[in-house]
């Protein structure tokens, strides 16, 4: 299910003297099996392009076809469940919109409310947690007395359990340790990898190298640039004019770079790292 | 929500903004009670004259303070035309039951027509140009005679001066828990009127669970920094009260004092 | 250098839990030193942060700050020299503008108003908020609103500041921001640290780490003795750091690295003698 916007702006309270400008003049393509990643600085506009992208928000100029769906800014609020249920979006700290009494319920209260009966949800909401990583036993539990992590996984399951073909991700695994964010990141991946077009709002560089397919460069409202993660951390200027980051592994290569070492393309992975610094050092003793 | 104009807070750098809010509210109160000296003309004209001053003063525009009635106005015309067509007395021209009106009774109605416009403006007036906080800072002073019977004046203050600084967070809270459970498709004001109920529940749940999470993490880090309560605390933020304001005061006095000469007896 | 801080069998165990938060956990961390306390989450890192500010009674064991016990009776004495630095940036806001929140702790003191006025400038001038001083927490940054917070307790001379996941909400530039400001003022202040952090960027820079699992403190030890061995790192909630890894993964694939631990720039360093040699 592609999404495309066509010159789509947003501003917020419009008609009031407390307007806003949230996005402008955004144009963009999205296409099914794609991994994309949207960066820029906090405010830059990143939440309110994603929340276009399941009709949370209208734009306010412009047009957005998701997949046969058009929205423009005279669309009817009605009937977006089919739409919704298409594309899921985890929250930034999502744990925030847990209230059933129990996990399991909790989980069905997506695939329930997109027409599932109480057995199939209940059925899906089971390979959910497991897919997430929860013991089974924690069904019957209240979300409110799992730790911090684990009502995150709760969260993400019940967005996953309504099988959306997109899935948007506002900084999923932000506050959580290291393991927690690794085995969310490969999750994802998976998930990826069986078809779901992920898009993934995030700071962290290293998982916009390793896991992106494409890029979506955020500032002051506007979509700078849209490319790939190896084109992006390439080219510094961009990087420093734009006041970006860059992988440690982009970073420990630049610094070889001005110690005479050579790259023919920085790597912005450490396998990547590894394999040219074995290419270029590799030969001696074997 | 946007529609209410009243307690809603103008930021400026008029005289009014600069007045010290104890004064406003004394002034604001002394307004309400001397609006009741009026009974004529030359009465009502002198207060409505004042007021258009006070409000010209604020900087803020008079289109603002009208659409500021609109909520209000069924409530002012009901008891307007009560007051109408219920005052007995003058010469009736018209009667039907215990209905009459008269030249008097029409007159009647619109003096309180007036008198509502000016409590309301004047009222609109003190929390357009007054922050939250400010209001419950000039509370705060004007209720400290209540500390002799006990009344928690200090930690009162605290309260409301930290309730208001939440509702925005909250605010957002709200608007970021109803976006995720309308992402998981509940559709709020659609279906019955049941649904619609049922609807409330995802969010008021976790509104309820964020808020108690804000008061935890947020009563930690009062005692982290030595809140113990208000005994043996100093006060950082302190009013000062001007020349302008003593005033302010003057001119309402100097008010009541024409107020009394005009009126009729 | 003497200890600021002693920590002998203490144990804390909620109400209604299964098992304790916290289990006989004994530490000494010796003053101005930069103190990493990391592990999963729900290890109890942050218990042990509440235990230290006496904001938790512990069940068993003894808490000495600055060589004297903490007990009820000096708990509030105590608190002064502790100060705290929470995760989220708009759930510890008391004052109305920056200026009233700063001075909120100063008015749990008593101090007098002129002394507090100077104190609360000196506090915002040493995270560079002065301009800020009028303006409410709500139009501020993250990172804004956490200097904020980091003024609040600096403005009351703490010995000690416990940072509760401080920058963990922040995103890179905030983090980076505040990590340098409180690099700064330990040097300046001459202050003893203590951060529960997942920031490897942080951790790195620490002049003790202390790992805790399951309530119970596994490893302590520097840089250097936690990162020489990067097995299990990951089950202890922390990553190898990246110039670890890369030093593992390099020798590995056949590169005559050595096996030492080396920083940054001495792996660099190491890297351009294997070149001149080819």
């Amino acid at each position: 299910m592609p999404i495309t916007f066509e010159n789509v702006t947003h501003i917020y309270q419009s008609s009031g003297p407390l307007a806003a400008t949230g996005i402008k003049n955004v144009n963009l393509t999205i296409n099914d099996g794609d991994f994309v990643a949207i960066i820029g600085q906090t405010g830059s506009g990143k939440s309110t392009l994603v929340q276009h992208m399941n009709a949370l928000l209208k734009p306010t100029a412009g047009v957005i076809h998701i997949g046969e769906r058009a929205i423009t800014p005279d669309s009817k609020n009605k009937h977006l469940k089919k739409l919704r249920q298409k594309v899921g979006m985890v929250f930034q700290f999502p744990e925030a919109q847990l209230f059933e009494d129990t996990v399991l319920k909790d989980i069905c209260f997506g695939p329930q409310n997109f027409g599932a009966s109480v057995t199939q949800a209940q059925a899906t909401a089971r390979e959910m947690l497991d897919l997430v990583k929860l013991p089974a036993d924690i069904a019957e539990q209240s979300p409110f007395d799992l730790s911090g992590g684990q009502m995150r996984r709760v969260a993400i399951a019940g967005v996953l359990a309504a099988r959306p073909q997109v899935l948007i991700l506002d900084e999923p695994t932000a506050g959580l340790d290291p393991q927690a964010h690794t085995e969310l990141m490969e999750l994802f991946a998976n998930l990826n990898r069986q078809g779901t077009t992920i898009i993934l709002i995030s700071h962290q560089m290293e998982d916009v190298a390793q896991y992106c397919n494409r890029v979506l460069i955020m500032e002051n409202a506007q979509l700078i640039r849209s490319t790939t993660p190896q084109m992006l951390f390439n080219d510094q200027d961009f990087i420093i004019q734009h006041n970006l980051q860059v992988p440690e592994a982009t970073a420990f290569a630049q610094e070889l770079v001005q110690q005479g070492f050579q790259f023919e393309s920085l790597p912005i992975t450490e396998p990547q790292l590894v394999q040219q610094l074995r290419r270029q050092l590799g030969g001696i003793n074997g | 929500m946007g529609k209410l104009i009243i307690g809603r807070y103008l930021p400026g750098d008029s005289l009014i903004h600069h007045l010290d809010p104890r004064g406003k509210f004394v002034g604001t109160f002394l307004f309400v009670l001397i609006v009741f000296l009026a009974n004529n003309w030359e009465t009502y004209l002198l207060l409505t004259a004042f007021v258009l001053l006070a409000v010209k003063l604020s900087g803020i525009s008079l289109k603002f303070f009208i659409k500021g009635i609109r909520p209000m106005i069924y409530l002012i015309l009901f008891t307007v035309l009560l007051q109408m067509f219920f005052t007995p007395g003058g010469d009736p021209f018209w009667q039907w039951g215990i209905f009459s009106l008269s030249k008097l009774s029409i007159l009647n109605g619109l003096f309180i027509f007036i008198r509502f416009l000016l409590i309301i403006f004047i009222s609109t007036l003190l929390t357009v140009t007054t922050t939250p906080l400010q209001m419950s800072d000039a509370m705060e002073y004007l209720l400290k005679p209540l500390r002799i019977v006990h009344f928690p004046v200090d930690e009162v203050a605290l309260m409301l001066s930290i309730a208001l600084q939440f509702i925005p967070l909250l605010s957002d809270e709200t608007t970021k828990i109803m976006n995720a459970q309308r992402a998981r498709g509940v559709d709020f004001g659609e279906g019955s009127l049941i649904n619609q109920i049922k609807a409330v529940v995802p969010i008021l749940i976790p509104l309820f669970v964020s808020s108690f999470n804000i008061a935890y993490d947020l009563s930690v880090a009062m005692e982290s920094r030595g809140y113990h309560g208000s005994e043996g605390r100093s006060k950082y933020r302190q009013l000062q009260w001007q020349a302008a304001d003593t005033w302010m005061l003057v001119v309402f006095g100097l008010l009541a004092v024409c107020l009394i000469g005009l009126r009729s007896y | 250098m003497d200890p600021i801080i002693e920590l002998d069998q203490v144990s804390y165990t909620y109400e209604n839990a299964a098992h304790p938060a916290l289990q006989q956990v004994s530490l000494t961390v010796a003053a101005h030193q930069w103190v990493a306390i990391v592990g999963l989450n729900g290890s109890g890192k942050s218990t042990l942060a509440q235990i230290l500010d006496g904001l938790l009674p512990i069940d068993t064991g003894t808490i000495k700050i600055g060589g004297q016990p903490l007990t009820t009776d000096n708990l509030w004495q105590m608190r002064q020299q502790i100060g705290m630095i929470f995760q989220n940036p708009d759930h510890q806001f008391v004052g109305a503008t920056v200026e009233d929140d700063v001075a909120f702790g100063l008015e749990n003191q008593g101090m007098p108003r002129d002394q507090m006025q100077q104190r609360v400038h000196w506090a915002l001038e040493q995270v560079k908020m002065t301009a800020f001083a009028h303006k409410a927490p709500q139009t501020l940054s993250g990172g804004q609103k956490q200097r904020v917070a980091i003024a609040g307790v600096i403005a009351l001379q703490p010995r000690i500041i416990i940072m509760d996941e401080s920058t963990s909400m922040l995103d890179p530039t905030g983090r980076e921001d505040i990590l340098r400001i409180m690099q700064d003022l330990q040097q300046q202040l001459q202050i003893t640290i203590l951060s529960i952090t997942h920031s490897m960027a942080e951790i790195v820079q620490a002049d003790q780490i202390v790992i805790l699992q399951a309530g119970q403190i596994i490893k302590t030890g520097t840089v250097e003795q936690i990162f020489s061995n990067l097995r299990n790192l990951t089950e202890l909630g922390l990553q190898p750091p990246f110039t670890q890894q890369l030093q593992a993964d390099l020798r590995a694939a056949g590169v005559p690295v050595t096996a030492q631990y080396h920083n940054k720039s001495r792996l660099i360093r190491e890297l351009c003698q294997l070149r001149l040699k080819m």
